[in-house]
């Protein structure tokens, strides 16, 4: 059977592994603080105000 | 139309609205203005939704990179005067959990919250059904998304500091069509205090707004394929992902059915793993040989034969 495509790639799992330990620093750092304080207020620049 | 089509579509436009209610389901906000302040606040959602929507309930990702990058952190804004400086503080304030978010969406699905999540991409694909004359675009434009990824989500946010040594989302306040439609517009209509304040730049972005919301209903998800740094994101991760769309070529009869259904106006059997697919199946669902799949870690036959569609099929190379 011939099919288009590319050769099944290690790249996805490292991908998933970088992207985790990325997650886990993120969330060490705080940083859903930052979106949470942002979040909560009317954001001014999002609707226009600036 | 074969009836498990017809399901497998219907499946689709549930998922979407579905995500839009739930990514937008405080609906006490509708009614006084008031935007939801609760933990879920926390959490991204993997689209573009605007957390200034009074019925929003999560953060959107592109607002949070922003806000991040702009340095929001926690990094003490006071003390970064020199360029120096600022790189080391952006270094240490880089969006790292919604870049690993996002990405760890991406290899493993790639773009497919595009195509079953997100509330703007479907009110595109909506719009497109209204029965108007239809075009491609440049396949050149598509490049316009990345510029703006990089430079509106990352570089302006950055370095372009205000009076008070901060950086602002400058995609949220000069482009995103999104806010304007879910913060602004029910905000100046519930707000009569912040409808007095609005000026210029909420016209520039309704002229946006309306903009992109015309040109929806004559050429196939134009914000997605051509200004979205959230599709731009995404993109790349269509070439790696761990499920990825595959077409049988031996048994494809280029009836161009499926490019007739492609949301993103792909030539489907030559661009099947592009990046601008967002994974919607439709191709999938319609192809009446049963010759595309989408599968975990699809085979390959490293064979790239191109198969020319029937004339007059439509369908842009992207
Ligand atoms: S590319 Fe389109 S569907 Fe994807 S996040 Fe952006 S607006 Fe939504
Ligand atoms: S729907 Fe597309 S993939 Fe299926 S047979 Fe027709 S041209 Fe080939
Ligand atoms: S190629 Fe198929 S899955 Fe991708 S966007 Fe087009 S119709 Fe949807």
């Amino acid at each position: 059977m011939k099919k288009t495509g590319n050769p099944v790639k290690w790249s996805a799992i490292i991908i998933i592994v970088l992207a985790l330990i990325l997650v886990f620093a993120g969330f060490k750092n705080g940083e859903h603080k930052s979106y949470f304080q942002k979040a909560i207020l009317i954001c001014t620049q999002c609707i226009g105000l600036g | 139309m074969h009836a498990m089509h017809r399901t497998g579509i219907k499946i689709r436009t549930w998922a979407q609205a579905a995500a839009t209610v739930v990514s937008n389901g405080y609906f006490k906000g509708l009614t006084n203005g008031n935007i939801y302040t609760g933990q879920l606040k926390h959490v991204c959602v993997p689209t573009l939704n605007c957390y200034s929507c009074p019925a929003a309930m999560y953060s959107c990702p592109i607002g949070a990179m922003q806000v991040t990058v702009a340095g929001a952190g926690g990094i003490d804004l006071t003390a970064i005067h020199t360029w120096g400086a600022r790189l080391s503080a952006i270094a240490t304030s880089f969006p790292l959990m919604v870049i690993g978010f996002l990405a760890l969406i991406g290899a493993v699905v790639g773009r497919a919250p595009c195509g079953w999540l997100c509330p703007f991409g479907w009110l595109q694909e909506l719009l497109n059904k209204i029965p108007l004359p239809k075009f491609n675009g440049s396949g050149f434009l598509k490049y316009v998304k990345y510029v703006i990824l990089i430079v509106f989500v990352f570089a302006l946010p950055a370095f372009w500091l205000d009076e008070f040594d901060g950086g602002e989302p400058f995609f949220c306040k000069y482009i995103c069509p999104a806010g304007t439609l879910e913060g602004g517009y029910p905000l100046a209509i519930l707000k009569p205090d912040l409808r007095k304040q609005l000026g210029w730049l909420f016209t520039w972005k309704s002229f946006l707004l309306l903009l992109f919301l015309g040109l929806s209903m004559l050429f196939r998800r134009p914000f997605c394929r051509w200004i979205c740094p959230l599709g731009a994101f995404y993109a790349p991760f269509n070439k790696v992902s761990i499920y990825r769309l595959e077409l049988d070529k031996d048994t494809c009869i280029n009836c161009g059915l499926c490019t007739k259904v492609c949301p993103v106006n792909l030539n489907v059997p030559e661009d099947i793993q592009s990046a601008e697919c967002v994974r919607c199946l439709d191709c999938k669902s319609i192809c009446p040989k049963g010759c595309i799949s989408f599968r975990p870690f699809g085979k390959d036959s490293s064979q790239h034969e191109v198969v020319k569609p029937e004339a007059g099929t439509g369908g842009n190379k992207a």
